[in-house]
């Protein structure tokens, strides 16, 4: 397996949470290396505890047999590691990608209230969109 | 940095966490149980994150292996009951005080707590967010809250080399500012050792892993 194989099949590993992202555009793919028995793939995790791991780690050993997966805390994972297909996803799922000025991922208003800066995952929070009075999720910049 | 601090650090989120996460599906509204759950996954994530780092064998027997003398956190984080006032309040004392430590931490030689430190640090900035909005918005009617968790805040710096100063240059005009006056009062110090409330939540929060120690959490 070549690493363009092994990051082209990583990037169809979606996050357990949200399907409209793979760990690739999320920015959770540190280093890939190709070795002749097995393919080292270290990961970085979202959230300090984040408790995905274990289901990321069973995707990632089901799209590439011969993975051995590790987690690593060093360099942090940040949002500003989600790339532009990212946020794109996360729009898709209904959730406002983690950019300075928020916006309703419906409407693509900036009219919007935070109501809850916690939600239903440690990584969103809850908004109201005044335009479309939707309530919706956004991405915290995190 | 010594391990003694960085063990008392763990401590206090872990006991921290634990209260908060006794709100969840009792808070007085929809939005401070969400918060306060959240607050507390969040705290106990950065918890095993340090245990991790300290006992990297063995970090659940760390956690929740100990006897309830060996536990480091401060008498702030282990008061318990009912009393939501108090619980806002001392969430919001105690995370000012954590942005200090966070600073301390990422001043440290280690690789790996500076990078938790990073995490940790962007996950805080919602926590005072939160927590400054809720103090705004209860005002005044947290003055009981403030007088009962004051001394017990001041007992937070006990051993941790951070200046009391520099929090109280925050939280004293902060304070005034949502119509809150800070008592005077003598820290109420006790790292090392606790009071009657954290008994009941040491057999709650070890409980599960003294019946089975080498079952993995
Ligand atoms: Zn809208």
């Amino acid at each position: 397996m070549t690493e363009q194989a092994v990051r082209e099949a990583l990037g169809r590993v979606m996050d357990p949470e949200i399907p409209t992202i793979s760990i690739v555009d999320l920015g959770m793919v540190d280093e890939v290396r190709v070795h002749a028995e097995h393919v080292e793939v270290a990961l970085l995790p979202t959230f300090l505890g984040c408790p995905a791991l274990d289901l990321i780690e069973e995707a990632v050993l089901k799209a590439i047999p011969s993975a051995v997966v590790t987690f690593r805390h060093d360099p942090p994972w940040s949002t500003e590691r989600i790339t532009e297909a990212g946020k794109e996803g996360l729009r898709r799922f209904g959730i406002a990608p983690p950019d300075d000025v928020v916006r309703c991922p419906r409407c693509g208003s900036e009219q919007v209230l935070a109501e809850n800066l916690f939600g239903p995952t440690r990584c969103r929070a809850i908004y109201y969109c005044r335009a479309c009075r939707s309530p919706f999720e956004a991405f915290k910049a995190i | 940095m010594t391990d003694e601090q960085l063990l008392a650090a763990a401590d206090d989120e872990l006991i921290l966490g634990h209260r908060d996460s006794e709100w969840t599906g009792l808070a007085p509204h929809v939005e401070a149980d969400v918060a306060l759950s959240s607050l507390a996954q969040d705290e106990m994530a950065h918890a095993a994150a340090l245990y991790a780092l300290l006992s990297p064998a063995d970090p659940d027997a760390l956690a929740c292996g100990r006897a309830p003398g060996a536990y480091r956190h401060a008498p702030l984080v282990e008061v318990g009951g009912r009393d939501f006032a108090f619980s806002v309040t001392r969430q919001y004392l105690y995370d000012i005080f954590e942005e200090q430590r966070i600073q301390q931490f990422l001043g440290s030689d280690l690789p790996e707590l500076k990078a938790i430190a990073e995490r940790m640090a962007r996950e805080e900035r919602y926590h005072r967010m939160h927590d400054r909005a809720m103090m705004a918005a209860l005002g005044a009617r947290l003055q009981p809250a403030v007088d009962r968790a004051w001394p017990l805040a001041l007992g937070l710096f006990e051993g941790t080399g951070l200046s009391e100063a520099d929090w109280r240059a925050i939280v004293v005009p902060e304070l005034a500012s949502w119509g809150l006056a800070v008592p005077e009062a003598q820290p109420v110090p006790g790292r090392t050792r606790h009071g009657s409330d954290f008994d009941s939540l040491w057999e709650d929060l070890t409980g599960l892993f003294r019946t089975d120690p080498s079952r993995h959490w």
